[in-house]
C-alpha cells in the first residue's frame, strides 16, 4: 500500500474520479425518444400537396378575405387575414401578429410559442389525418398577366406557392427580400439568403422588385384531398413604409421624461444651484494611481476597451481618457494606450494629443504611445499582458466594454502589482474585474466619471438627473408591480395584461 | 468655426440616429445604412494607419534591440508571412472540376453525354467575392488553422487558471458579504458540474424530502438574485447612456473634438 502515498495517492484519486464520472455519464445518458413504426409510416404514406390540382367548385374558398399593410416596419410586410371556409373543420386558430379587431399587438410570451408550437403540430397531424388539407396562397406582380405555378423564364417572376395548415387565419408575407429576381428562371429562396449588402446590390442592379415601388396581386385558395376551391384575388396591393413605430411607444416616453429630467437639471446646475453628487471611491483614485505612477517613475496603461468607436462605453472611456491623460501629462507621466481598432487609436491620439496641448505640454506628446497592437481578442489580451509585465506599469485603466479577456488583463495586472481601476458597462465581466482589480466603476459610474473627475456644475446636474429618472423608475415599477398583483388576484386579467405590456420591450 | 460646424454635424447626425430608431421610414432606414457605409469606409483607411503603426512601432523596437526585441522581430515577420500568405497564396488555390466535366470526362460516359451537359444554360451566380474566400487559400488557411487558431486558444485556456487563482481570492470569507459570496458559489459550482449534481440528487434529494436537488437551487440563484442584479445595472447603464448621449447632443462633451467642451 505504499504507492497510496504522495503521488500515487493522487493518481489512485484520479482514476477514481474518473471512472466515477464515466459511471455518471453511462447512467444519465438517455436515448431520443424513437419515433413509432405508426408515425412513420403515416409520415411516408401522407402525401404531399401537388399543385395545381383539379378545381373543385364544391369545395367553397375562404371567407372576408383582407390585405392590410403591416404596421409599424419600413414598408417590407403585408398581412393576409381570412376566415376559415365553411369546409375547413379544424378548430379556427388566433391570429397571433396583429388582431384587426383589438387593433394592437399581441406580444408572444415563450408560453405563447409553445402553445403556437403545439397548435401547428395539433393542425400538421390533422392536415396529414385529411391527406393535407389547408390553404395556398399565391403572389404576382400586378404588371404580370397570370399567376404562375411553375417557374417560367420569359413570362415573369414566379414565387413558389405558400401553404398554409388548416384552421389558421392569418399570413404574414414578408419574404419579399428573399424571392425577387425579375427576368431569372426561379426563385432565389435557397440556402443563404443574399446579405443586405448583396441586397443592395443588386437592387442598384435593378434586379430587384422594390416591394415599396410595386404592386401585388395574390390569389388564395382552399385545397382538401387533392381538390382546390376558385381563388379569392385581391389585386393591386402592396405594403408601405410607416412614420412612426408604435411598439417602441413606452420607450419614447420613458426617454423623453428622463431627458426633461436631466436637462432641466443641467439648467438648474448652470444658474448656479449646489448639487451634491455622492463620491465614488474608483474615481477618487484616479489622481492617486497617476500620482503612484509619476512617483515610482513608471507609465501608466490605458485601454479602451473591445468595442468600436460607435459604441457608447467607447466614446465614455475616450472622456475619461481626456481627463486621465491631463493629468499625466501636468505631472510628466508616461500613458501607454494599446489600441484594437485603428478608428479607436486614431480618436484617442487626438484625444491624448489635445490633452497635453490643454496643459501646455505639446513637446511632451508622443504619438507613439496611442498605437495599433492587434484586432483579435486574445492577441490583444496576449499583448496587453506583455506590456503590463516588460514595463511594469504603475497603474492600469481598463475603461469600456469587454468580454472574455478581462480576467486575462485584471489577473496579469495584479500579479505585475499595479494597481488598477476599471469603468466597463459589461455586466457579464464585472464580477471578474470586482474580484482582480483595485477599483471597480460599474456601468452608471463608468458613464458618469467625466462630470464625477470634473466637478463641472452643468455635469454633475445631468448626474442629478439620472438619479431622478432612477427614482421615478423604481417608484413606477413598484406601481405597476401593485396593480399586476392586485388586479391578477382579483381576476381582472385585461388590467394585469396591460401593465405587463407597459414593460414589454419589442426587439424588432 | 471650428468648433460649431463639428458640434452641429454630431447634433444633427446624433438626433437623425434616434429619429431613425422611432420612424421606420424606408428613407430613414437607407440613410442609416448608408451612414454605417461610410463608417465602414472609414475603417478601412484607418486600418491602413493601424497597420502603418504596428510595423512603425515593432520595426524601431527591432531595430534598437532594446528589451523584449525579439518579440517586435516575430511580430513583424508574423505580419508579413500572413500578408503574403493571403496576397499571394491564391496561387495555389486548385480550380474546381464544374460537375459536368467530370461526367464528361469519365470514359464510361456515352458519347451524346458529351454534347448534353453544354447545351445547359449557364446558371447566374450569387457567390458573391468566392475569388477571395480565404479558406480556399490552401497555405494561408494552414497557416490559420494551425499556427494562429492554437495560439488564441493558448490564451483562451488560460483564463481557466486565472479564473482558479482569483476565485481563491475572492471567496476567502473575511465578512458576510464575501461569506454569502462563498456559499452561493460553491452551490452554483456544484450545482453546475453534472458528477456533483448527480450523486447529490441521488444520494440525497432523494432521500430527504426538504433538502431540494443542487440544480434546482443553482437555477433559482441565476433565475432570480443574480437576475435581479443584472437588471439593476441595466437600468444604471441605460439611464447613464442616454445622460452620455445628452451631453454630448447638447454640447456639453465633445469626444469627437478630443474634448469636453469647455
Amino acid at each position: 500500500m505504499r504507492f497510496l502515498k504522495g503521488r500515487g495517492a493522487y493518481v489512485v484519486g484520479g482514476v477514481v474520479v474518473a471512472l466515477l464520472w464515466c459511471a455518471t455519464a453511462a447512467l444519465g445518458q438517455t436515448e431520443p425518444p424513437a419515433a413509432t413504426e405508426s408515425e412513420e409510416a403515416a409520415e411516408a404514406e401522407a402525401p404531399y400537396p401537388q399543385f395545381p390540382m383539379p378545381e373543385d367548385p364544391g369545395l367553397r374558398p375562404p371567407q372576408d378575405v383582407e390585405i392590410v399593410d403591416f404596421p409599424d416596419d419600413e414598408g417590407n410586410c403585408l398581412l393576409l387575414n381570412w376566415e376559415p371556409s365553411p369546409d375547413d373543420s379544424a378548430p379556427a386558430r388566433p391570429r397571433e401578429f396583429f388582431d384587426l379587431k383589438r387593433g394592437e399587438f399581441r406580444f408572444m410570451s415563450a408560453a405563447h410559442k409553445q402553445q403556437r408550437r403545439e397548435e401547428w403540430d395539433a393542425a400538421a397531424a390533422e392536415a396529414n389525418k385529411r391527406e393535407r388539407s389547408g390553404y395556398v396562397i399565391r403572389r404576382k406582380p400586378t404588371s404580370q398577366a397570370e399567376f404562375l405555378w411553375e417557374p417560367n423564364g420569359e413570362t415573369g417572376p414566379v414565387f413558389s406557392p405558400v401553404i398554409i395548415l388548416p384552421g389558421f387565419r392569418q399570413y404574414q408575407d414578408n419574404d419579399f427580400q428573399f424571392l425577387v429576381p425579375i427576368g431569372e428562371d426561379s426563385v432565389l429562396r435557397g440556402e443563404s439568403p443574399p446579405t443586405p449588402e448583396e441586397l443592395l446590390e443588386m437592387r442598384e442592379e435593378q434586379s430587384l422588385l422594390d416591394p415599396r415601388l410595386t404592386r401585388w396581386d395574390y390569389e388564395i385558395r382552399y385545397f382538401e384531398d387533392g381538390r382546390m376551391s376558385e381563388p379569392v384575388v385581391m389585386a393591386n396591393t402592396g405594403p408601405r413604409g410607416n412614420y412612426y413605430n408604435r411598439k417602441w411607444t413606452n420607450v419614447l416616453l420613458m426617454g423623453l421624461v428622463s431627458s426633461i429630467l436631466i436637462i432641466s437639471f443641467i439648467f438648474s446646475a448652470r444658474s448656479g444651484r449646489e448639487l451634491y453628487v455622492r463620491p465614488v471611491a474608483g474615481l477618487q483614485a484616479v489622481d492617486d494611481a497617476v500620482g503612484r505612477a509619476t512617483e515610482m517613475g513608471r507609465p501608466i496603461l490605458f485601454s479602451a476597451g473591445f468595442a468600436g468607436v460607435d459604441n457608447i462605453s467607447t466614446i465614455a472611456a475616450m472622456v475619461i481618457l481626456g481627463r486621465i491623460a491631463r493629468i499625466a501629462a501636468q505631472h510628466g507621466t508616461k500613458i501607454i494606450v494599446p489600441c484594437l481598432d485603428p478608428v479607436v487609436m486614431t480618436a484617442l491620439r487626438e484625444v491624448v494629443r489635445e490633452a497635453y496641448v490643454s496643459v501646455g505640454r505639446p513637446e511632451d506628446y508622443e504619438e507613439d504611445r496611442i498605437f495599433y497592437l492587434t484586432g483579435a481578442q486574445f492577441a490583444y489580451a496576449a499583448g496587453m499582458a506583455g506590456i503590463m509585465v516588460r514595463e511594469k506599469t504603475a497603474a492600469n485603466f481598463y475603461m469600456g466594454y469587454y468580454y472574455a479577456e478581462s480576467l486575462i488583463l485584471a489577473e496579469t495586472g495584479f500579479m505585475a502589482g499595479s494597481i488598477q481601476i476599471v469603468g466597463t458597462d459589461s455586466y457579464t465581466q464585472l464580477p471578474f474585474f470586482i474580484v482582480a482589480c483595485d477599483y471597480t466603476l460599474m456601468g452608471e459610474e463608468f458613464f458618469g466619471a467625466s462630470a464625477y473627475l470634473s466637478r463641472e456644475p452643468k455635469l454633475l446636474g445631468s448626474l442629478k438627473g439620472q438619479d431622478y429618472s432612477k427614482l421615478l423608475i423604481a417608484v413606477f415599477m413598484t406601481a405597476a408591480i401593485l396593480v399586476a398583483t392586485v388586479a391578477g388576484l382579483a381576476g381582472a386579467d385585461g388590467i394585469a395584461e396591460w401593465t405587463q405590456q407597459l414593460f414589454q420591450y419589442a426587439s424588432s | 468655426m471650428r468648433k460649431q460646424v463639428p458640434f452641429l454635424i454630431a447634433t444633427v447626425m446624433g438626433i437623425a440616429m434616434v429619429a431613425q430608431f422611432f420612424i421606420p421610414t424606408h428613407g430613414l432606414v437607407q440613410m442609416q445604412s448608408v451612414v454605417l457605409l461610410y463608417g465602414r469606409i472609414i475603417g478601412a483607411f484607418a486600418l491602413v494607419l493601424g497597420v502603418a503603426s504596428l510595423i512603425r512601432i515593432n520595426w524601431i523596437r527591432a531595430k534598437r534591440k532594446g528589451e523584449g526585441w525579439t518579440y517586435a522581430a516575430v511580430t513583424i515577420i508574423g505580419f508579413v508571412a500572413m500578408f503574403l500568405a493571403g496576397s499571394l497564396g491564391g496561387f495555389f488555390i486548385a480550380p474546381e472540376e464544374p460537375a459536368e466535366t467530370a461526367a464528361v470526362t469519365s470514359e464510361s460516359a456515352p458519347a451524346e453525354a458529351a454534347v448534353e451537359p453544354a447545351a445547359t444554360p449557364p446558371q447566374k451566380s450569387y457567390d458573391f467575392g468566392a475569388g477571395l474566400d480565404m479558406t480556399k487559400n490552401r497555405v494561408f488557411a494552414w497557416m490559420f488553422d494551425y499556427i494562429y487558431t492554437p495560439m488564441d486558444a493558448t490564451i483562451f485556456a488560460l483564463l481557466a487558471f486565472y479564473v482558479a487563482s482569483a476565485a481563491y481570492r475572492a471567496m476567502r470569507a473575511r465578512d458576510l458579504t464575501a461569506g454569502l459570496l462563498l456559499g452561493a458559489a460553491i452551490i452554483v459550482m456544484l450545482g453546475r458540474a453534472p458528477l456533483t449534481s448527480y450523486y447529490w440528487d441521488q444520494l440525497i434529494s432523494q432521500h430527504v424530502k426538504f433538502i431540494p436537488s443542487l440544480g434546482d437551487v443553482t437555477e433559482w440563484l441565476m433565475e432570480y438574485p443574480n437576475t435581479a442584479a443584472k437588471r439593476g445595472v441595466y437600468f444604471g447603464v441605460g439611464l447613464a447612456a442616454l445622460g452620455q448621449s445628452i451631453r454630448i447632443l447638447v454640447g456639453l462633451e465633445r469626444p469627437y473634438m478630443a474634448g469636453t467642451g469647455d
